[in-house]
């Protein structure tokens, strides 16, 4: 080791913040996006993946000093768009029937009432898989709890087609539910 | 239909404007079918809600195992741990020099330049941070020994500091940082 030494000045302070930044978002975004990427039809793995890289790619933006407007349509889309990238898993195992170990109702009162439970998510599983694809996000997306504007962000569609794609598919879903 | 029929989602999601919203609410008061309707989709809005709840629980086991957790939060979390850790510590190693020197004229133009550059723009990426106690005095310590001053080693990758080029592979740098109270660098040295 050479006695030369040169001084250089890392931004610590700017750090620091972003990752407060990118903690808080990670405290209140990871659950919904793991939710939204699980019910697109990745596995429990590959939703937890995505949802890592999809926050170091955010670590990175906001390193990088990139805007932190409409920050959550922003995470949301490079998870979207982690999921795309899985495309081809994701379209199996979205068109794959329900698992019938699934215990959707398992806190019902009676076993009665947990069956016709079932029976409901059930029909939904299938109305929600016979949705077309982007009126399907359009719905996991609201149900995310994002905004029309942000789902048009996420899904690069206007947000008055974003409105126009939720009433159509709950009016769907409803009729097909018959809830 | 009701003309009004195709605004209920909106107004139940709240993404209409306010004069719109009260002209709907109006006609809810006066049209039983919008009711039910909204109705309907109230509840199949928490259909949804609690069928994605139950889709990402069926995934739950695998999720909750401790050691998961910690794996799905090594994305985020290590950068606040890092960030802790770095903000935690008073004062790292000390320089071996008190001072930087005003000039270093041995090293190429670019290497400094790029140096400059990095100082001013980016923050350099932290792939690896190692904390151990201060290196301890040769002699036996007492049972009530605690460390000093706990040292950081952080390893950067040089071509994150570095312009292409400038660094043959295989060099490897060691630095050492005086952390100030604000948290900021207040020195920080490098040496091949």
């Amino acid at each position: 080791m050479s006695g030369d030494s040169v001084p250089i000045v890392l931004p610590i302070p700017r750090f620091a913040t972003d990752a407060c930044e990118a903690t808080t978002l990670y405290r209140e975004l990871r659950k919904p996006l793991l939710r939204y990427l699980v019910c697109l039809g990745l596995s429990s793995d590959e939703a937890q993946d995505v949802v890592q890289d999809s926050f170091l790619s955010l670590h990175r933006h906001l390193s990088a000093g990139g805007s932190k407007q409409n920050i959550r349509s922003w995470l949301f889309r490079v998870a979207h768009n982690g999921a795309r990238n899985r495309q081809n898993r994701y379209d199996r195992r979205f068109s794959a029937p329900i698992d019938p170990e699934m215990d959707l109702a398992a806190d019902q009162a009676t076993p009665e009432r947990a069956v016709l439970e079932k029976e409901k998510f059930l029909r939904l599983e299938n109305a929600m898989r016979e949705l077309p694809e982007t009126e399907r996000e359009c719905l996991l997306l609201r149900a995310g709890g994002l905004r029309y504007r942000e789902i048009g962000e996420v899904l690069g569609i206007a947000t008055s087609t974003v409105g126009d794609t939720v009433e159509r598919a709950i009016r769907i879903l409803a009729e097909k539910c018959n809830v | 239909m009701c003309e009004f029929s195709g605004k209920l989602v909106a107004l139940l999601d709240g993404e209409l404007a306010a004069g719109e919203a009260i002209d709907v609410e109006r006609h809810l008061d006066e049209c039983a079918e919008c009711r039910n309707q909204m109705r309907a989709y109230e509840r199949l809005s928490h259909c949804v809600d609690v069928y994605c709840d139950a889709k990402l629980e069926a995934g739950a086991p695998r999720m909750a195992a401790p050691g998961e957790r910690v794996l799905l939060g090594a994305g985020a979390a290590a950068v606040v741990a890092i960030t802790a850790v770095l903000l935690m510590i008073p004062r790292v190693t000390p320089p071996l020099h008190d001072e930087p020197p005003t000039a270093d004229v041995s090293r190429p133009a670019s290497l400094r330049t790029g140096i400059a550059e990095i100082a001013r723009t980016e923050s350099v990426p932290i792939r690896k941070i190692r904390q151990h106690p201060a290196a301890a005095p040769a002699q036996v310590r007492e049972a009530s020994w605690q460390p000093q001053e706990p040292a950081i080693e952080i390893a950067i990758p040089a071509d994150a500091v570095f312009p292409p080029g400038a660094v043959p592979e295989g060099v490897s740098f060691v630095a050492n940082v005086r952390i100030a109270a604000d948290g900021s660098a207040r020195q920080t040295f490098v040496w091949p």
